[in-house]
């Protein structure tokens, strides 16, 4: 929009919400619905506003969702077109701009809370596209606190309307908000998806905001505009204190740091805005030189490419038997172990590749990054060549992603980056085209030009566009590998941008790959390799990362050097202290006691032991069952408390896990004894009873599909459809979703769906859990085995 | 606003709540250690913040009605509870979301180390309501008024969904980022709703007994013949 364009000061109104609740708004109601019962009054308001020199002013629309609006007795569409038109008659013969207002929905969004992302698009759909119609200038998302959120309604402006889009999130004096998205990683995701103006504001008063405003500005090329609460609130009298006139001179600050809009949150009032005209209005707005970095995030993780950052490679299940079979049966747990354990040692981003075939691929990448991204803030970067698991991947992923990759064909190229530029991603390009690999560095450098190219005439930027000279095989191509190594350089040197290089290959056919692979790593960092895809899981690769970042001096002050190594001997140290030792009972076979003593590293070693001269089987029917078993008696009869009865499941499932390896390798007999979807019911996200659960059962040999808490009628009914399980397991702690496990146990019955159905949870009783139509009520997780041992 | 945190989570209630038995159970030294872990993690991860209304008038009617405000409190325990008072304190705590992801995490990695911390958490929101709850009580004893003890949805017959309305009334998306969703549930799961009668003159507050309570056909403390301390008839 023009008005954003100008180099002068763009004034903004002050709060709405604070002055409505003077004009006897009951705590708690919706103001929004005062501009159809009271409009002159916010007529008023906006009014005042204009006359103080507001150029924007936000409609009464802050809370005109169909979730907030639902008890109030007026729908989205009456109360949105009624605000703007309030707003835009007090407008008339003036040039001020009418900003349909949106806020946070008031639900919190998936995983933490019940909102699904699909859900929270389409209630912002249905607010902008109303608001456009009913002629709103441009929509303005304030007073968010999650990125996600925001990422929902940004697209559903963008996809359903032409208006411009302005996003404000409020953050702490710590410079995160309430669910810890950082003020970068707010950048940089919202500048991706092509929003046209960032802010902050309410929570704090101007003196706080400026710290947080540098570092917006510093981090977007965009318009920065603040609307700060007038001070902080005085806790005694629940107001603010800071005069207008103090306010107005807190502003001045801002237009020196290059912020062009400003006006006020709670606690401020036209006077305020009128101060801060007063004072800003011949102030010319001081202009910025940003340039941005590389860089990728999650909200509450932004990972700056300086230097080199490591790129987990184990998400993937090329060459993995047991990556595929967790795939295939939706063993999620399998791949979030992995997860968890790259970021632990040291993974600064996360390769996730999913593609086998007879999975859809779409579908199984959308699923696994929504529940990585539940677990670690680390940023990931979606493989796949697929154009719609792409779109689909970066839809939902929370943040700013790299995709892997384009090559240099340009049927691809065209397919794949609009794709990219929508989402605001990074992208991987590959050195090679319809013509394969060259072998030559210059003509791979050609290809890489290209790609830079046409990445740059869709509108990605130079500092998103990272290629990959690619590692070819030295037992293969051994003249080639200085090749892979010469492109790095040039594409660094010449290009300027970004490199990526799967490392692991160079050693595929030869003996002591961990050494070749250590050595080629070594020699690629030099040339200018800036985002080894690797293992982290191997120590020395690490170490080679670690040394060079410091020898660089990348890693200044050598602090993550010291931080990985300082504690070695200690480490060392403590391992001597607390090793196992296995303490002799009776003449019970010591995988057993192994097991009951909560002893991992022998319980494996024992499983190990046994497998040489017993059928896996047998281990898991003669050894492993006998023991839960005990062990669930002596917490029946309260020997055993929870935590030592979780104890010998998890050594338990350690063993579970060698016998598995053991039947992999050899194809035989799965161990599985029968399929169990357990769910938390819909509106519920209390999953501790029903993962307590989960874990004994899969002790017990039995294949659990856990589809997680709030679990939607329908995807159970899908789930067991689709596995033809023969038990459900429902759980709910709360009295008000009993009705939901109520009607997921008619929606099961209904659909004539033969299977036993058992619940669970603190409010539940067996009578009540008969009454609502439930096969068996289990008190707790040994009553869950009983039940199950007697239908399988 | 944040609150303060204290120096440690009180151990003897986690690990009351995770059901150690003193005669019966034996607390390994690898389980102990878990506890003191999760304890110092709880502590660092967790940012602690409470909202508090003002003083708001209540009338008794069919239901408790607080007056100006969108919350009408149903049920016969509340009344019985706010039996005598003409106000109400009516407050919100949570832990906030960072150790939402951290049990996450857990679950994943560490079975014992989830249960552990997720108890842990649950004591240190106990904890810090009782912070708040003797905050205000201090502060209305300064102007000469008298405080029940705190009352929390999902006592008694006191509705969870009674949630939804508190949180609106508390602006809590805004002030300490607690959100209600249909059912009631809050989200950070770590979070409290609490209500809070006050009186002129000394009142006792009836919380929900045994009888009324939820989870009074599993409780493991009615069956270990004692109470999990909520119930102050006994």
């Amino acid at each position: 929009m023009d008005l954003i364009k100008q180099n002068k000061f763009v004034f903004l109104d002050g709060a709405m919400g604070t002055l409505l609740q003077n004009s006897g708004l009951k705590l708690g109601e919706c103001p929004e619905v005062l501009s159809i019962t009271n409009g002159e009054t916010v007529m008023d308001i906006h009014r005042q506003y204009i006359q103080a020199g507001s150029d924007i002013i936000y409609a009464n629309t802050f809370g005109a969702n169909s979730l907030k609006l639902k008890e109030s007795g007026y729908t989205v569409e009456q109360v949105i077109f009624a605000s703007v038109q309030v707003a835009k008659k007090a407008c008339e013969g003036t040039k001020t701009k009418v900003a349909l207002d949106i806020g946070p929905i008031g639900e919190m969004m998936q995983p933490t809370g019940t909102l699904g992302f699909d859900t929270a698009y389409n209630i912002f759909k249905e607010m902008v596209t109303i608001g456009e119609k009913a002629g709103a200038d441009l929509v303005v998302f304030e007073t968010m606190t999650d990125l996600y959120e925001v990422k929902a309604g940004v697209l559903a402006t963008k996809e359903n309307t032409k208006l411009p889009v302005f996003v404000s999130m409020t953050f702490e004096q710590n410079g995160r908000t309430f669910t810890g998205c950082e003020i970068k990683s707010m950048a940089v995701t919202l500048q991706g998806l092509g929003v046209d103006a960032l802010g902050i504001n309410c929570s704090l008063g101007p003196v706080e905001i400026l710290p947080l405003a540098k570092i917006l500005v510093e981090n977007t090329t965009l318009p920065v505009f603040v609307k700060p609460n007038a001070g902080l609130p005085n806790l005694v009298s629940n107001s603010y204190d800071v005069t207008p006139q103090t306010f107005a001179t807190q502003i001045l600050e801002f237009a020196q740091i290059g912020v062009s809009m400003v006006g006020g949150c709670c606690g401020t009032s036209p006077e305020y805005i009128q101060q801060v005209v007063k004072v800003l209005k011949d102030t010319p707005v001081t202009a910025r030189n940003v340039e941005l970095e590389s860089s990728v995030c999650t909200p509450s993780r932004y990972v700056k490419i300086d230097g080199v950052k490591i790129i987990g490679e184990r998400i993937n299940p090329t060459g993995k038997k047991l990556f595929k079979k967790a795939l295939v049966e939706g063993d999620i747990n399998y791949v979030l172990k992995q997860a968890i354990q790259q970021v632990e040692y040291g993974a600064n981003i996360l390769d996730v590749n999913v593609g086998i075939p007879d999975i859809d691929e779409a579908s199984t990448m959308v699923n696994v990054i929504e529940q990585i991204q539940a677990i670690t803030d680390t940023p990931l970067q979606i493989d796949s060549t697929n154009a719609d698991v792409i779109a689909k991947a970066l839809r939902i992923y929370n943040g700013k992603a790299i995709v892997n990759s384009v090559t240099g064909d340009i049927a691809v190229l065209d397919k794949i980056l609009p794709i990219v530029k929508k989402y605001g991603a990074a992208v991987v390009g590959l050195t090679l085209d319809e013509g394969g690999i060259p072998e030559l560095a210059q003509d791979r450098f050609i290809i890489a030009k290209r790609i830079m190219e046409k990445a740059l005439e869709y509108g990605i930027p130079k500092h998103d566009i990272y290629i990959d000279c690619l590692t070819l095989t030295a037992s293969a191509q051994q003249k080639e590998v200085m090749e892979t190594l010469k492109a790095v350089r040039m594409v660094k040197e010449q290009l300027g941008l970004k490199t990526v290089l799967g490392v692991s290959n160079i050693s595929f056919g030869l003996p002591n790959r961990e050494l070749l692979n250590h050595s080629f790593l070594l020699l690629a960092m030099s040339a200018g390799l800036d985002l080894p895809i690797i293992n982290p899981n191997v120590e020395s690769m690490l170490d080679a990362v670690r040394t060079y970042n410091v020898l660089t001096n990348t890693d200044v002050n050598s602090a993550e050097y010291i931080k990985a190594y300082r504690n070695q001997t200690a480490t060392a140290k403590i391992v001597t202290v607390t090793a196992e030792t296995l303490v002799q009972e009776g003449s019970q076979p010591k995988l057993v006691l192994a097991i009951k003593q909560g002893l991992k590293q022998e319980t494996i070693l024992e499983t190990q032991q046994l497998l040489k001269t017993e059928l896996p089987l047998n281990i898991v029917n003669n050894y492993l069952i006998p023991t839960l078993d005990e062990v669930g008696l002596g917490f029946e009869n309260g020997t055993v408390f929870l935590p030592q009865l979780l104890q010998t499941a998890m050594v338990a499932g350690f063993a579970f896990d060698e016998v598995k390896k053991e039947i992999a390798k050899t194809d035989t007999a799965e161990v599985s004894d029968g399929v169990i979807v357990l769910a938390t019911v819909k509106g519920d996200v209390h999953d501790i009873g029903k993962n307590i659960a989960k874990v004994i059962l899969e002790n017990y040999g039995y294949n659990i599909i856990d589809l997680g808490k709030d679990v939607a009628v329908d995807t159970i009914i899908k789930t067991l459809k689709e596995t033809g399980a023969k038990v459900l397991g429902l759980s709910a702690l709360m009295t008000t979703t009993l009705k939901s496990m109520q009607e997921t146990i008619k929606a099961v019955r209904d659909e004539n769906i033969e299977c036993k159905i058992m619940v669970g949870g603190a409010v539940l009783t067996e009578e009540y859990a008969i009454k609502i139509g439930a096969d068996f009520y289990a008190r707790d997780a040994k009553k869950g085995v009983d039940f199950v041992k007697n239908i399988f | 606003m944040q609150i303060q945190k204290p120096d440690t989570i009180d151990k003897q209630k986690v690990l009351e709540y995770l059901g150690f038995n003193q005669e019966k159970n034996t607390l390994t030294p690898e389980i102990n250690q878990i506890i003191d872990e999760s304890i110092t993690e709880c502590l660092r991860v967790c940012t602690p913040r409470c909202a508090v209304s003002n003083l708001l008038e209540i009338t008794v009617g069919e239901g408790v009605i607080v007056e100006n405000t969108v919350l009408v409190l149903t049920g016969n325990d509340i009344k019985k509870h706010l039996l005598g008072c003409g106000k109400t304190v009516v407050f919100a705590v949570t832990l906030g979301q960072e150790i939402e992801k951290v049990l996450q995490t857990e679950q994943i990695k560490n079975m014992v180390k989830y249960v552990v911390l997720d108890t842990v958490a649950n004591v240190l929101t106990d904890q810090m309501a009782d912070v708040t709850e003797t905050l205000i009580t201090e502060n209305l004893a300064k102007q000469g008024l008298y405080a029940t003890m705190r009352y929390s949805a999902g006592y008694g017959d006191l509705d969870i969904a009674h949630n939804k309305a508190i949180t609106k009334v508390l602006n809590t998306e805004k002030t300490v980022g607690i959100y209600a969703n249909t059912y009631g549930a809050l989200s950070p799961r770590k979070s409290v709703t609490a209500v809070i009668g006050v009186a002129e003159k000394h009142v006792s507050g009836h919380l929900a007994d045994c009888n009324t309570c939820k989870v009074k056909e599993n409780c493991k403390y009615k069956k270990r013949g004692i109470t999990c301390g909520f119930d102050k008839t006994k």
